[in-house]
């Protein structure tokens, strides 16, 4: 009995005032700020964090050594200044001095170098090792062969060192993941510490409450270098986007993204007291082809795809949330080119270079999608697109992770795909979509290999000049473009609904970049 | 007394295979538990690593060894996704799809005898008719439509109650999920109250009892009721332990935090161990209700006990 | 044993099966004539069309990639009836050879069956049709087979019940002593007695069984898009519930307007065949 009066209690103790909209909030003061997300976070370890509910929570509660600003510009978080030394390799760091847990623990660089060696550390089995895998001596780590990660170095409480095996310019942009947040020592003894419900960290909030699949609450840290205005985050776990809108129209949310389906209606009547504003996402969706399969190892087929299908027509009629890509770089990224011109649609030139390529009378593949992924309805536009060149295609949703293997090793032949920005760097977007090293699992689901490109993108990760290399990714994208291992969609845009009582709100371009500590309730 | 252990010996067994067959399913089904957790990259000596770790590329039937060992021991395992014991996860949600449950049961029960009774007063009047289309229809609209409707009504047009999400006893957010969910129960415990008060009420006892004229109401609470109790009884157990499992439909509608969404959830994810727990308690939930049924037959029927 | 043509003439007379009928008829006809009947191709995409409301050339609106909604339902009608139809004929079979395997020859055979029956009955419906349909990936055929699989558990018990009950019928255990062969007397004595339930068991089951597979559809894992399935329909529509209700509503109504017609059938030949059936399970 006793085990069911536990839960019982937990149910009951987070009522709360979490239900009326505009009341002064049952504990005094005004009520929270309301955000929502679409799943609940499975875990806060920021070690296996890979999906965006966490992503965010993580990065409100324990961010890490840098952050991105608005502007998508490095600066300060737990690391107040930084430098780079002249071979590129070598990272120092001078933490923030006074910058302190929300348990008191004083932030140290031991404690930053444990908690990087615990996402490389073999029993974590964290999926994302990748982000320090190029330090000094972090393999040898990870493959249990040192005690530590050599590469990583504490000389004092307040100087970090890392040296890293070969320059990398993207290697500060990653440090601002939330894999990358700074534990304290209470998460570093053991496994059995390891956050999970549970996160402290040094940043702006703390986690005051958690009902799992229903909200989390949390509260300011006071301590923190940068305190909240408001005092109260509240973020409710809502799963369909068309809940999210109804609370948001019945005064229980403050900030929320509109669905795609409800844009044309709020454009047209916005609901009262409130503003919209749009944000473009880092990111593209694209439907890969993969050059591991006949018809598609030929260019001439692969450009005819993209000339068939009309994708200003699809980005119009999803009602402006996306703008057309022109290359895989979003707008918003150093080496995005808006002047490039996207492939016209021109379904004549399509069927004169099919026929060139010996399809004169077309052939048929299948594309693979997402169960459940809301883009699969573009598909079937793309699908009687191509039906109009000839060319017959069957649409087949998979499983995700059955997809997601089914594409890894080479077994399919289109697919329906979407790339997100860990870091806001071109490079997260080429190399892992496009180097030739990414076949299989790495990210480069087309299979596309060129060796010119996988030079030009080696090159502009090892160049400290931040000109140089957005000229090169402006290239690399350039011939990939014309090379046309996708046919090319859109870059999905954000449209929010924000309370006109909210001030100090401005959408961030990355999805764990807003920490809400410039957010405050105008009081009425 | 003896009755009861019997049951529970029968229900063993019973588990047992329900374990068994959710082991078998789920190994037999495509989608890798590893790659749902790797993310968007991964490097292939992470993914074998993560195999291992969650026992993956041990035979099938080690893994089934290690499953029921740890069930004897009441260890429902680790979940894949959330790396936590997969008791707590259950247990966590659990009280939310009881409170849903709970209410949908009392709704049904309420007005499903209610709306029996009505009808079974004036057999084949207006108001008989009604009550038996009105079932029918119950039973018929999908569990998602009435959901829909009644959010949309009441949580977006009318703006009376909110159409989703928990807060803790706050019953405005429980009114609609109960209300939807409940449907389908009422609708087939009014027939059955019908039916039975009318198969009842044509016995002589009862007659007996109008003649001596005994007010209206007591002869129907007293005897109708009594009588009917049984079938009302089969019903409301039956339902009340499917509810217990987590209505996935409703509380995806909803979005209530139940049990039936960390079903989908854990499905979708291929969370194994998740998917086995629930299953497995799930089952056991449903075996018990249906056992305290039976044991309430033996109370409400001497004739039943003694067969 | 009552003489065919009353009850026949009973169920005539009986309001709800004369409306049952009418309505699965009605919707049987139409899913047969939906080529005729829809004006426009229910695949075919016109994103210039986009959201219209119903009206003039679309009665019943377009949905959010320009899609005929009316045609789209009608087709729909044919995957609904198709599905439920098909997976309830595969469940009946398996289940009244199961049954009567456990009722006529008892004994171990009856023993293995009627705990895999309760091992059926005992699992979570939903869950299971939900494992299995995610399983092999919502193709019609996966659904047709999960949902035929999963659903003989009550005609099982309800044949075995019956079979139970003839067998022990004079003639029939005068035949059987006198030695004459099994088969002859399954399918000339024992089958046919069991008839009339197994005819109710399958129309209910029919309704079951679209109800299934409409809230599978619901969920993301029947029928997949293109596929007009009123599951997915309404599924899509959700996300346009506010802005165009329609798309949502139509599909739902088309599947509770089939379902409780399919009911309605069920329930007047339940009175009139076989009314010791009622309050088992379907």
């Amino acid at each position: 009995m006793l085990v069911l009066a536990l839960p019982l209690a937990a149910v009951g103790g987070c009522g709360g005032c979490g239900g009326c909209g505009g009341c002064g909030g049952g504990r005094g003061g005004p009520a929270p700020i309301r955000i929502a997300i679409e799943a609940d976070p499975t875990s806060l370890d920021p070690a296996l964090s890979v999906d965006v509910g966490s992503g965010r929570i993580i990065a409100l509660v324990a961010p890490g050594l840098v952050r991105f600003d608005r502007d998508l510009r490095l600066s300060p978080a737990l690391a107040a200044s930084w430098t780079i030394d002249e071979d590129g390799r070598t990272h120092r760091f001078t933490l923030r001095s006074g910058a302190h847990f929300s348990d008191g623990s004083p932030v140290t660089a031991s404690l930053v170098k444990k908690s990087f060696e615990r996402v490389l550390d073999p029993r974590t089995r964290s999926p994302r090792d990748w982000l320090f895998l190029r330090i000094e001596g972090a393999r040898a780590f990870r493959d249990g062969t040192a005690p530590d990660v050599a590469g990583i170095e504490a000389p004092d409480d307040e100087h970090l060192v890392i040296r890293l095996e070969a320059p990398f310019a993207p290697f500060l942009s990653m440090l601002a993941m939330p894999q990358a947040a700074v534990l304290p020592a209470s998460h570093l003894a053991g496994p059995a510490d390891a956050p999970g419900e549970r996160l402290e960290g040094a940043g702006p909030w703390r986690v005051a409450s958690w009902s799992r699949d229903n909200r989390l609450l949390l509260e300011a840290n006071g301590a923190a270098w940068r305190p909240p205005h408001a005092d109260r985050l509240e973020v409710r776990i809502l799963p369909q986007p068309g809940m999210q809108m109804t609370d948001f129209e019945a005064g229980r949310l403050d900030i929320v993204q509109v669905p795609q389906a409800d844009l044309a209606r709020v454009r047209a009547a916005p609901p009262a007291a409130s503003r919209l504003v749009s944000s473009p996402d880092l990111a593209v969706y694209y439907v890969g082809l993969s050059n591991l399969h006949a018809p598609f190892r030929d260019a001439r087929v692969r450009r005819a795809m993209n000339l068939a299908v009309n994708v200003e027509a699809l980005v119009t009629a999803f009602e402006g949330a996306g703008v057309r890509a022109r290359g895989a770089i979003p707008p918003g990224l150093g080496g995005h080119d808006p002047a490039r011109a996207p492939y016209p649609f021109r379904p004549d030139s399509a069927r004169a270079l099919l026929a060139e390529a010996g399809f004169p009378s077309g052939f048929a593949f299948t594309i693979l999608e997402r169960e459940g992924s809301r883009f699969g309805r573009a598909l079937l536009a793309i699908q009687s697109d191509l039906a109009a060149v000839g060319v017959r295609v069957a649409i087949e949703p998979r499983e995700w992770s059955a997809l997601k293997e089914t594409i890894d090793n080479g077994r399919a032949e289109a697919f329906l795909a979407d790339w997100y920005a860990d870091y806001p760097d071109a490079e997260n977007f080429l190399y892992p979509l496009f180097h030739s090293r990414n076949i299989g699992g790495g990210g480069n689901r087309a299979a596309y290999s060129n060796a010119a490109v996988d030079s030009l993108i080696e090159a502009a990760q090892r160049d400290p000049d931040v000109a140089r290399r957005e000229a090169l990714y402006r290239e690399i994208d350039a011939r990939v473009h014309a090379d046309a291992p996708w046919i090319y969609l859109w870059h999905p845009v954000n449209f929010l609904l924000v309370r006109d009582d909210l001030e100090g709100f401005e959408p961030h371009p990355l999805f764990y970049g807003e920490d809400y500590t410039g957010v405050s309730r105008r009081a009425p | 007394m003896r009755f009861v252990a019997r049951r529970l010996l029968a229900a063993a067994p019973l588990l047992f295979g329900v374990a068994a067959l959710t082991f078998l399913l789920l190994r037999v089904l495509p989608g890798d538990p590893a790659l749902a957790m790797a993310g968007e990259r991964y490097d292939p000596a992470t993914l074998a690593r993560i195999r291992a770790e969650l026992g993956l590329d041990e035979p099938r039937l080690a893994q089934f060894g290690r499953f029921v060992a740890r069930l004897a021991r009441g260890d429902l395992g680790v979940s894949f996704a959330y790396r936590e014991p997969v008791t707590r996860l259950i247990l966590s949600r659990f009280p939310h799809t009881l409170l849903l449950a709970s209410g949908a049961i009392a709704i049904a029960v309420v007005s499903g005898v209610l709306l029996g009774g009505l009808a079974a007063r004036r057999p084949g009047s207006l108001a008989d008719r009604a009550v038996s289309v009105g079932s029918l229809l119950g039973v018929s609209v999908p569990v998602f439509t009435t959901g829909l409707l009644l959010a949309f009504l009441f949580g977006v047009l009318l703006k009376l109650l909110p159409p989703s999400g928990s807060s803790g006893w706050d019953p405005r957010y429980l009114v609609l999920p109960a209300l939807t969910l409940s449907t389908q129960s009422t609708a087939l415990i009014a027939r059955v109250t019908r039916a039975s008060l009318l198969e009842v009420a044509g016995k002589d006892f009862v007659r007996t009892a109008r003649a001596k004229g005994l007010a209206e109401r007591r002869v129907f609470l007293r005897h109708l009721l009594a009588n009917a109790a049984i079938p009302i009884v089969t019903v409301v157990g039956a339902d009340f332990g499917s509810y217990l499992g987590g209505s996935i439909l409703t509380e995806s509608v909803f979005g209530w935090p139940g049990v039936g969404r960390l079903t989908l959830a854990a499905i979708t994810r291929r969370d194994f161990p998740l998917i086995q727990g629930i299953v497995l308690f799930m089952a056991a939930l449903f075996i018990a209700v249906n056992l305290a049924v039976d044991c309430l037959y033996a109370a409400l029927n001497p004739r039943v006990r003694a067969s | 044993m009552r003489p065919a043509a009353s009850r026949s003439r009973r169920l005539a007379a009986d309001p709800g099966f004369v409306a049952g009928a009418l309505l699965v008829g009605g919707v049987v006809l139409a899913a047969l004539l939906a080529p005729a009947l829809s004006r426009w191709d229910p695949l075919g995409v016109d994103l210039g069309r986009r959201l219209l409301p119903p009206g003039g050339a679309h009665p019943l609106g377009t949905d959010d990639l320009g899609r005929d909604v009316l045609s789209r339902l009608l087709h729909g009608a044919r995957l609904s009836l198709a599905i439920g139809f098909s997976a309830r004929i595969l469940s009946t079979a398996i289940g009244v050879f199961l049954g009567v395997l456990a009722g006529y020859f008892r004994g171990g055979a009856d023993a293995v069956i009627m705990r895999a029956t309760d091992l059926l009955l005992a699992f979570p419906s939903l869950l299971l049709l939900i494992a299995v349909a995610a399983a092999f990936g919502g193709s019609l055929a996966a659904v047709f087979l999960t949902l035929g699989l999963a659903g003989w558990g009550g005609t099982a018990r309800l044949v075995r019940s019956q079979v139970l009950v003839v067998r022990e019928e004079e003639y029939v255990a005068a035949a059987r002593a006198l030695g004459l062969p099994n088969a002859r007397l399954l399918f000339r004595h024992v089958l046919p007695n069991c008839l009339g339930p197994v005819v109710v068991s399958f129309t209910l089951g029919v309704a079951t069984a679209i109800l299934a597979e409409a809230s599978l559809s619901f969920l993301g894992l029947g029928a997949q898009p293109p596929a007009p399935s009123w599951g997915s329909m309404a599924q899509h529509g959700v996300d346009y519930l506010v802005s165009a209700p329609w798309l949502a509503l139509a599909p739902a109504a088309a599947i509770a307007v089939v379902v409780f017609g399919w009911n309605l059938l069920g329930d007047a030949l339940q009175t009139a065949i076989a009314p010791e059936t009622r309050g088992t399970a379907a």
